[in-house]
């Protein structure tokens, strides 16, 4: 040991400067071969020639470069904590950063809950158009809210009502109903409803009947309702159709399938909405004259339109 | 942004719980706490039963020392939990101590290490005690994975990297590449077993008994795994058992490898199988760069030169080995918020 003394003292004073040219100078002083002392410590030969020419990256990661540093340091007499002192002065080399595998992903899963949203708002749109379709093409209230009172009910109710289904805002028709108790303040209402719709042109004949009659029924106490004169229907089916007639009072005056060669006969009050399963099978004719049944807005043979209300 | 406004209020600890010493990481703080795993409990019956009299190195200056009402045990043996409620009073007085008491702080979130072949049931008691001892959710991870990620092995490379963590009570050599550990194996063999080898020794050669503690210094002091140039000596004393009385004696570092034979070599027998197990790529890898030792067991001198001479590869010691562990699962937590916990196989 006593020989190796003087040249690891020489080395360390290279050792604050250059890592790898102070561990060469120790090797060569003991008269060492890079060989020689990788077989002794089993690290490979080109692990140590490259620290002595301080290519320490080519190595691997920092936990074995200084593993080895120490070794061979401790092997060649100098001190491994200075060693590693001016290895961390050289190098700014940091430890490996761990990182995770990451799995491939072929489907993002945030694109299928992307579809999944994208589907139910197609599907809740189809599912509207649907409801639409079948509705006639108008989102209607609950049928008969306003329309079911009894036709045959007691004068007031049946004035202030027969305005109504001309309106197209279901609000004025539940105010209308709900002054029905107060003879004064339902002609009052009535009236207002009236001037409310101006542009109505046709619920203002009707209505402006019921404010002058509504006294005077209200007076005598009954008798059919005056609101609109009543028309006849002439229904002749030339083959098998389904035919639904309502009148104004939401009445169904005719609701079944027609036979072929059936001929039947209604009133009811204007206006009158008609649907026919089969448009070209029936023949319509209106207090007596020939109604021409429209061929337009026909959905395949089905036809809907309604009688007297712009007509009158 | 809302992840580190969170971390802010929130200390994430992992723990190396081990036989011989626990260790806890705060992040962004580094080991807070390295403190041996023993515990002083004090029958007190007036007060329902027992108290915790002392905690960590305290209490291991009591190891052998106490009176009849107070015992000092170490909770944990072979790296498993052998006494539940202690485990959980000592750690919840680990984490207490580390993460502090802060008002309006939440519970910690725990990554608790377990040896590579700990059962389920080994598993669920750690999980548990480090529940009861106050943690908000408890992850687990294999302790090879943790002390190579600790010492700065390229664990996610395509490469075998090799591992050995030698710890109190157990030694574990692990194959590890892509995050995932190929093969790995668990020895009972660790610290303790150098010291109860040293412990037997002295009774059988000298006739004389020492205490653990006295067994623990002679390690630390001259033991040492490979015949070195120098040999040291050391005085201690013990109960003569044939006179019955105290007396001191020297023994020097010779006697200590003798001693020591037997639980180095079980070491040894686990590495070579180890290598002899691993998949021929992988131990190529291995050849080329060398196995990594952690865990306080690497402290042992020349116990990288015993490894080199018999496995003929390279073996470097890690940075800090006591430390590894509870390092390397502390990186594993920061890992855990932005990959899940699937990326390390934590549990």
């Amino acid at each position: 040991m006593a020989d190796s003394d003087q040249p690891a003292a020489a080395a360390a004073a290279t050792v604050s400067t250059n890592l790898g040219e102070a561990l060469r100078e120790a090797r060569v002083a003991k008269d060492l071969a890079i060989e020689q002392i990788a077989t002794e410590l089993r690290i490979e030969a080109r692990h140590l020639a490259a620290i002595e020419d301080n290519r320490f990256e080519q190595i691997g990661p920092p936990v074995f470069v200084k593993g080895y540093i120490r070794q061979y340091g401790q092997r060649l007499g100098l001190d491994p904590r200075a060693l590693m002192e001016v290895y961390g002065r050289q190098t700014n080399v940091e430890d490996v950063q761990v990182r995770p595998t990451k799995p491939i992903k072929l489907r993002d899963e945030r694109q299928i809950t992307v579809w999944i949203v994208a589907l139910l708002v197609f599907l809740l749109i189809a599912v509207g158009l649907a409801v639409w379709y079948l509705n006639g093409g108008e989102f209607k209230l609950a049928p008969g809210s306003a329309r079911n009172l009894p036709a045959s009910g007691d004068s007031e109710s049946a004035a202030a009502t027969e305005p109504v289904p001309t309106q197209p805002e279901p609000a004025a028709t539940e105010i209308a109903r709900a002054d029905t108790p107060s003879d004064t303040s339902s002609d009052t209402r009535a009236a207002a409803i009236a001037i409310e719709q101006p542009r109505m042109m046709v619920a203002a004949t009707p209505i402006a009947a019921a404010v002058s009659i509504a006294p005077a029924v209200a007076a005598t106490g009954g008798g059919v309702s005056r609101g609109a004169t009543p028309i006849s229907l002439d229904l002749t089916f030339d083959s098998e159709s389904w035919a639904e007639i309502t009148d104004a009072r939401g009445q169904k005056l005719f609701f079944e399938l027609g036979a072929a060669g059936r001929h039947a006969v209604m009133r009811g009050e204007p206006p009158v909405s008609v649907t026919f399963g089969n448009g070209d099978a029936v023949r319509l004719a209106v207090d007596g004259e020939r109604f021409a049944i429209p061929t337009q807005g026909r959905l395949g043979k089905l036809v809907r339109f309604t009688i007297g209300s712009d007509k009158e | 942004m809302l992840k580190s406004f969170l971390g802010y209020f929130s200390n994430d600890l992992s723990i190396d719980l081990g036989t011989a010493n626990t260790l806890i990481y705060v992040r962004g703080r580094g080991i807070v706490l390295n403190e041996p795993s023993v515990v002083a409990i004090r029958e007190e019956p007036g007060r329902g039963g027992k108290v915790l009299e002392a905690v960590g190195q305290e209490a291991k200056n009591m190891l052998g020392r106490t009176p009849g009402h107070i015992t000092a045990i170490r909770p944990l043996k072979d790296g498993v939990i052998a006494d539940f409620s202690v485990t959980e009073k000592m750690l919840q007085y680990f984490i207490k101590k580390a993460h502090g008491s802060r008002y309006f702080r939440p519970s910690p979130r725990v990554l608790v290490c377990v040896p590579y072949g700990s059962t389920q049931v080994e598993r669920r008691a750690i999980r548990e005690s480090a529940e009861g001892a106050g943690a908000r959710k408890v992850y687990l991870v294999e302790e090879p994975m943790a002390a190579a990620i600790g010492a700065g092995m390229p664990v996610h490379e395509a490469r075998g990297s090799m591992v050995l963590d030698i710890g109190g009570g157990t030694s574990e050599v692990a194959v590890i590449s892509l995050n995932g550990i190929v093969y790995a194996a668990s020895v009972r063999i660790g610290g303790d077993r150098f010291d109860e080898a040293i412990t037997n020794y002295v009774r059988r050669n000298y006739g004389i008994l020492i205490g653990e503690a006295t067994a623990e210094r002679i390690k630390h002091e001259i033991g040492s795994a490979y015949p070195g140039q120098d040999v040291r000596e050391i005085s201690v004393k013990g109960r003569n058992l044939s006179e019955g009385v105290p007396r001191s004696f020297t023994l020097n570092s010779n006697e200590i490898l003798e001693a020591l034979q037997e639980p180095l070599q079980g070491i040894v027998g686990a590495v070579k199988l180890a290598l002899e197990q691993t998949p021929p790529e992988l131990g190529a890898d291995v050849a080329e760069r060398g196995i990594v030792l952690t865990g306080g067991g690497a402290l042992l001198t020349d116990i990288d030169k015993l490894l080199t001479e018999e496995t003929g590869l390279p073996v470097v010691i890690a940075d800090d080995p006591l430390t590894c562990v509870a390092r390397g699962g502390g990186r594993v937590l920061e890992l855990l918020d932005e990959y899940g916990p699937s990326a390390f196989s934590v549990e």
